[in-house]
């Protein structure tokens, strides 16, 4: 099964997920990303999620100038995205767990 | 926002510059807000591939720029831009202005044409009927360019210059409280429609083939015909194909006028053909220089030469000073369903430019019969006086010599224009 297409419905949870422990800018959000095992995350994607949840009003940006290029807008995740990233993971435990038990029993019938 | 833009690579920059242009639909603030978070993601990215990256490394990593922005709207939620509202390439633009300009000046023709047919203003429908077809056919393969391989096609109509304006007056004319009755007046008229389109068809094939194929033609299209408008009316049509038969419609409709204007031109072609004909047969005469023609200029179609004694001379051979045969222009051929009584000279099987020629007459059985060719004096002969004087110098039929113009000449020389048959 294509994992992007699994990502792209649960890519907000792993954006939050990863910025939770530390604040980050765009491109070290999508290196943790594939660092946790998700390699096929799109650069874009992860872009365009971050717009969604700064304007969802689940993160805050603050800009840091670079020696290397242009500044850097990090992303902190704030009391509305922890709200939000907390509902997220029920929902996904819940989610994974039915998927589990389906799948694994699929697996034990065949 | 940008640091030292100096130091980005120039694919960083083409890169970019190509992100911008996918999001020209939106509003500049937001536009350039995205920019800045994709100059620094694309600069990140560049980095890893050292100062000289190329674009292409960079679109083997990314994707187009196009697929990029595509993902980026995706996952932020931002609508993808309405299809096409003012990104229409150069050549779909030009298309949409021919066809307004020529839909425009087929509507301005085909008025004045028929303008000018009613009220016989110049005599010549083809003068501006031409042009109306021209323009029609212009303007119509544009309208079908526009519209074939359109996934809306509606909408891309709506998007040719002048097409709200009119789609507007439509609106109007409903308003009015006779508009909606004259509509319905003018859609209860498409059966006609669908008939006269095979009969066009029909007309077509019968002008340039038999008449029995036309009316085959006819009746079969008839049928069709009728069978695909009961479907496009009942909305069974779908798109593509409705299309294909608005395109045929209009290939039909320029069908017809070409084929009324041939028609329309074709008594005038009458008169011009023969002289032409002279010349395009590479023979001793051309237009002008032979202008074997009477004062009035009418073609001289026939030659009946006359022995000094009045005697009629039967198949003679004529040639000019230079020993060239002396052909005259050929007339048009007998054809049948001619009006019964017509005559028409036929080519001397002895050659061309043996004399007198053949006559064939139109009979009203609709056939072509030969006819006896009637010699302009007819039974009336020059006066005995005058057969009298020439025969001392009449000349032997065949002698290719020019005759000394100071010679008096018998009678039948000169009666040439005299005797007005």
């Amino acid at each position: 099964m294509d994992t992007s297409q699994l990502l792209k419905g649960v890519l907000d949870v792993a954006v939050l997920a990863v910025l939770r422990d530390a604040d980050g800018y765009g491109y070290d959000v999508v290196r943790r990303l594939r660092a946790a095992g998700l390699d096929e995350v799109g650069e874009a994607s992860v872009y365009g999620t971050l717009r969604r949840l700064y304007s969802a009003g689940a993160l805050t940006t603050y800009v840091v100038p670079s020696e290397t290029g242009p500044n850097r807008k990090y992303y902190s995740v704030n009391g509305t995205g922890h709200d939000v990233l907390r509902r997220s993971a029920k929902t996904w435990h819940e989610f994974a767990a039915i998927m589990t038990s389906l799948v694994h029993g699929e697996t034990e019938a065949a | 926002m940008t640091n030292g833009p100096g130091t980005s690579p120039p694919a960083v920059s083409a890169y970019v510059a190509a992100v911008r242009d996918e999001l020209s639909d939106l509003p500049p603030a937001q536009t350039a807000d995205i920019l800045d978070d994709v100059r620094e993601h694309i600069t990140q990215v560049a980095q890893e591939y050292g100062d000289d990256v190329r674009l292409a490394e960079l679109i083997d990593r990314l994707g187009s720029p196009s697929a990029y922005v595509a993902e980026l709207r995706a996952a932020a939620g931002i609508a993808p831009p309405a299809p096409q509202p003012q990104r229409a390439g150069f050549g779909r633009r030009l298309l949409r202005l021919l066809a307004a300009v020529f839909g425009t000046a087929t509507a301005g023709f085909t008025v004045v044409t028929v303008a000018d047919v009613v009220f016989s203003l110049s005599g010549a429908p083809a003068f501006f009927g031409v042009p109306a077809a021209v323009c029609f056919v212009v303007g119509g393969a544009s309208v079908l360019f526009l519209v074939l391989r359109h996934e809306d096609p509606a909408g891309e109509l709506r998007q040719i210059p002048g097409a709200c304006w009119l789609g507007e007056r439509v609106q109007q004319l409903r308003a009015t409280s006779w508009g909606p009755g004259v509509i319905d007046f003018a859609a209860s008229l498409q059966p006609a429609w669908w008939l006269a389109r095979a009969a066009i068809l029909g007309a077509l094939v019968a002008s340039v083939s038999s008449a029995a194929l036309g009316t085959f033609v006819f009746v079969v299209a008839a049928v069709a015909s009728v069978y695909l408008g009961r479907a496009a009316a009942r909305g069974q049509m779908p798109g593509r194909r409705a299309i294909a038969i608005y395109g045929l419609n209009a290939a039909i409709v320029a069908g017809g006028v070409f084929g009324v204007l041939a028609i329309a031109q074709s008594p005038h072609d009458g008169y011009v053909d023969p002289i032409d004909q002279v010349a395009t047969d590479g023979l001793a005469y051309s237009h002008g220089a032979g202008s074997i023609a009477t004062d009035a200029g009418v073609p001289v179609t026939n030659i009946f030469a006359y022995a000094a004694d009045g005697a009629l001379i039967d198949q003679v051979r004529l040639y000019d000073q230079d020993g060239r045969p002396l052909v005259l222009a050929d007339t048009e051929p007998c054809y049948e369903e001619a009006p019964d009584g017509t005559t028409f000279v036929i080519a001397n099987p002895w050659g061309t430019n043996v004399y007198p020629r053949f006559v064939a007459e139109a009979h009203m059985s609709g056939s072509c019969v030969p006819a006896p060719p009637e010699p302009p004096y007819g039974a009336q002969l020059p006066t005995s006086a005058d057969a009298d004087d020439a025969d001392a110098g009449a000349p032997p039929a065949g002698q290719r010599t020019g005759q000394p113009t100071g010679e008096p000449r018998p009678a039948p020389s000169g009666g040439t224009s005299a005797p007005g048959k």
